[in-house]
């Protein structure tokens, strides 16, 4: 069974698409990512999904279930954190997560033990008399992220929550949806940035322009695409690769694409056993000065631009 | 629902709009007012009135003297006595010390027993002079009603007169009388200020319910949305807001309430519990007033406040909070349109106030307490017909 299930789902506000005949299933358990540009409807979906706002088509399910604005026994098992922090400025750090706590969970007794569970989880300890006005940045975002999971759903979905904070919360974020999922919870999780999703989400849908353009794990997604390697060369002593050179290049076998900019030669190969060898004889060939010489499996930015033909702007 | 209560309480008491309009704005104005009344006050706390009278055979005759001479005594119960008497031997000496300003006026009996008054020409403006001609006035028009009742007794049946007691229970002033007309009536206007001021300040308490609906608004912030997630029912979570909006309301209305009583010192003809629980429901219709506002839908929140705003200083204006031309313009609409009068919450805030003070039977004031409620439960159907929406096709 699909813990959310959407089809064919179309939102448009006034003559813009928003989502366009967009299918989404998730699996329980999953870590699930929905990574795309800015714009392309990530947003829009949950706040369908979750019923805040009307749809002019499709129909959507969650835990097996038609969703509706008055399913509150399927709510109740949703946690949400919003791509906005949405907290109120007059309350303490407690007190905001006691609030939102509430919203799900009556039993004052049972609700006192989540939030100390969550402002533990979110290490927010010492903060915890604070009201949000002084809370840095991240802080706030972990707020947020506590504000949302304290009454431990089976679901959550979390909207961008990293957006604008330091690595080292970044990491804390990311270890605690890990560890979330661990302990059960299914997670849809929405980024632009593609290292975060290829690190936690175990299935992965890229959207564009209200579409997933491909869904699938991160293997299968960059199995998709006939990439099979990356290869990027320091050419600095150059300020113009010769157009022989790259022509050159684009002929060898598994050769997809070469081009040069900004003293850097990138080339992305499909696979093949002797790609990198082939790439450096003809450098060395046309007596091309090499510095530093990298070669990767693909990113999903390489999928998302093969499938797209666009870049993945963040 | 009682956290979502606790935490509005908390919320919504520590916005600074709700500090000052509902609870600043109120203690100001009738700080202000209390300052420009000041020298209307001070004439109302009287002095005995200076009278002259003319002690001619006349006036000896005459039971006016008699009746003067007690309103030149403290009375019984200890309050002041209303004249200060000297005594004259003729006419032309009272004028002179009338002219001379030393006293309000003068008291005459002619040859036919007939009381006169002279009193010097009147100045501009309300002061001291005309509040203490106009006592002077009183005092010769009752004794003259009183002479034409004892005139009508005896042609009724004059055995009456032979019984004191019945003369007497004739004579007595018609309750409150003397209190109503001399210490009552002065301050009118200025008592129709502060409850007017109540009238303004309880809608401004409308300021609350209008942050509170539009904090559970998907469609208005972030914060909305994301409380519409939740599994709490929309029901639930206003109901629970709005408690704690009528609860901070009241409390608002509380503290300007105590502080016009004691601090400015203005009367509420003794019913203070009365009044608290007039503003009891003056609070809920402000919370409604708020929340019909806060619910409209398709208008953004700055102009929600604004709107709130205009409106309540329009219906103040039709209350007579802006001054004396304000309260002929309010009389005005209260004759020529009583229906738009009597639907007017800041009238209806205000005039209740008024009959407490001005009638003895309650009748007037629960009728205004009714009219009050009865606002408030239509305000909040309005609302909830706007609010049932759950979902918004853009946040
Ligand atoms: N309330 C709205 N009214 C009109 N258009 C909207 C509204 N909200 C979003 N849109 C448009 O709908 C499209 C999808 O927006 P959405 O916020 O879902 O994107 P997103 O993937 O979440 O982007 P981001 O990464 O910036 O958060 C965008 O083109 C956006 O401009
Ligand atoms: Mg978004």
């Amino acid at each position: 069974m699909d813990i959310v299930s959407v089809e064919n789902l179309v939102k448009r506000y006034g003559d813009l698409v928003a989502l366009d005949h967009f299918d989404l299933r998730i699996r329980p358990g999953e870590v699930f990512g929905l990574l795309g540009p800015n714009g392309s409807g990530k947003t829009t979906a949950i706040n369908c999904i979750l019923q805040l706002l009307t749809y002019d088509k499709g129909s959507i399910s969650l835990f097996g279930e038609p969703m509706a604005p008055t399913r509150y026994d399927l709510k109740r098992r949703i946690g949400v954190v919003p791509q906005n922090v949405a907290v109120f400025e007059e309350l303490t750090v407690r007190d905001n997560i006691d609030y939102f706590c509430s919203l799900y969970v009556g039993e004052r007794a049972r609700r006192r033990e989540l939030v100390e569970r969550a402002i533990a989880f979110v290490g927010l300890e010492d903060y915890a008399r604070f009201r949000p006005r002084k809370l840095s940045g991240g802080l706030l975002r972990r707020l947020n992220i506590a504000c949302g999971i304290a009454h431990e759903p089976d679901l959550v979905f979390f909207d961008e929550p990293t957006v604008a904070v330091d690595p080292q919360s970044r990491n804390a974020i990311l270890e605690g949806i890990k560890a979330m999922n661990a302990s059960g919870a299914t997670v849809v999780y929405t980024s632009h940035y593609m290292e975060e999703v290829e690190e936690i989400c175990t299935r992965i849908m890229i959207m564009d322009h209200g579409r997933g353009v491909a869904v699938g794990t991160n293997a299968e997604l960059k199995a998709m695409v006939s990439a099979g390697e990356r290869i990027e060369v320091e050419v600095a002593g150059l300020p113009e690769l010769p157009e022989p050179v790259l022509a050159d290049l684009r002929v060898l076998p598994h050769v997809r694409r070469a081009a040069a900019e900004d003293g850097r030669l990138t080339v992305m190969c499909g696979q093949g056993t002797r790609n990198v060898a082939d790439v450096l004889a003809v450098l060395e060939r046309h007596q091309v000065p090499m510095g530093r010489i990298y070669a990767e499996p693909p990113t999903l930015n390489d999928v998302f631009l093969e499938i797209t033909g666009t870049d993945l702007r963040d | 629902m009682l956290s979502v209560f606790t935490a509005t309480l908390k919320t919504v008491a520590r916005d600074r709009g709700v500090f000052v309009w509902a609870l600043a704005f109120p203690i100001l104005l009738s700080t202000i007012f209390m300052l420009m009344f000041a020298n209307i006050d001070e004439a109302q706390s009287f002095d005995p009135v200076p009278t002259a009278v003319v002690a001619d055979a006349d006036w000896d005759a005459s039971p006016l003297a008699g009746a003067v001479e007690s309103l030149a005594e403290p009375d019984a119960e200890g309050s002041d006595a209303l004249l200060a008497v000297t005594a004259y031997p003729d006419e032309a000496a009272a004028r002179r010390a009338l002219l001379a300003g030393e006293v309000a006026g003068v008291l005459s009996v002619d040859a036919a027993g007939v009381p006169r008054l002279a009193v010097a020409p009147a100045d501009d403006g309300v002061g001291v002079d005309q509040v203490n001609q106009t006592i002077l006035q009183n005092v010769v028009s009752a004794y003259g009603r009183d002479r034409e009742l004892l005139a009508g007794i005896v042609a009724a049946d004059p055995r009456a007169l032979a019984d004191p007691d019945r003369v007497a229970a004739a004579l007595e002033p018609p309750e409150g009388l003397r209190s109503v007309s001399l210490t009552r009536e002065a301050p009118t206007e200025t008592v129709r200020f502060y409850y007017a001021l109540f009238g303004m300040a309880a809608l401004f308490g409308g300021t609350i319910g209008l942050v509170a609906v539009c904090r559970v608004q998907p469609n208005l912030s972030p914060l909305g949305a994301r409380c519409a997630v939740g599994a709490l029912s929309r029901g639930r979570v206003l109901v629970a807001s709005l408690a704690a909006c009528w609860v901070i309301a009241f409390a608002c209305l509380m503290v300007a309430f105590l502080y016009v009583r004691f601090v400015v010192g203005v009367g509420f003809g003794g019913r203070e519990g009365l009044c608290v629980a007039g503003l009891a429901a003056a609070a809920l219709l402000a919370t409604a007033l708020g929340t019909l506002v806060g619910s409209l839908p398709k208008v953004d929140y700055g102009a929600k406040t604004g709107l709130l705003t205009g409106i309540v200083c329009l219906l103040s204006l039709f209350a007579g909070l802006y001054g004396e031309p304000c309260m002929e313009l309010a009389d005005l609409v209260a004759r020529e349109a009583p229906a738009l009068a009597a639907l007017n919450p800041a009238r209806v805030i205000t005039d209740m106030f008024y009959s407490l003070y001005y009638y003895d039977s309650l009748a007037p004031f629960l009728a205004k307490l009714g009219t009050l409620l009865a606002l408030a439960a239509a305000l909040f159907a309005a609302s909830l017909a706007f609010v049932r929406r759950q979902r918004y096709a853009s946040i």
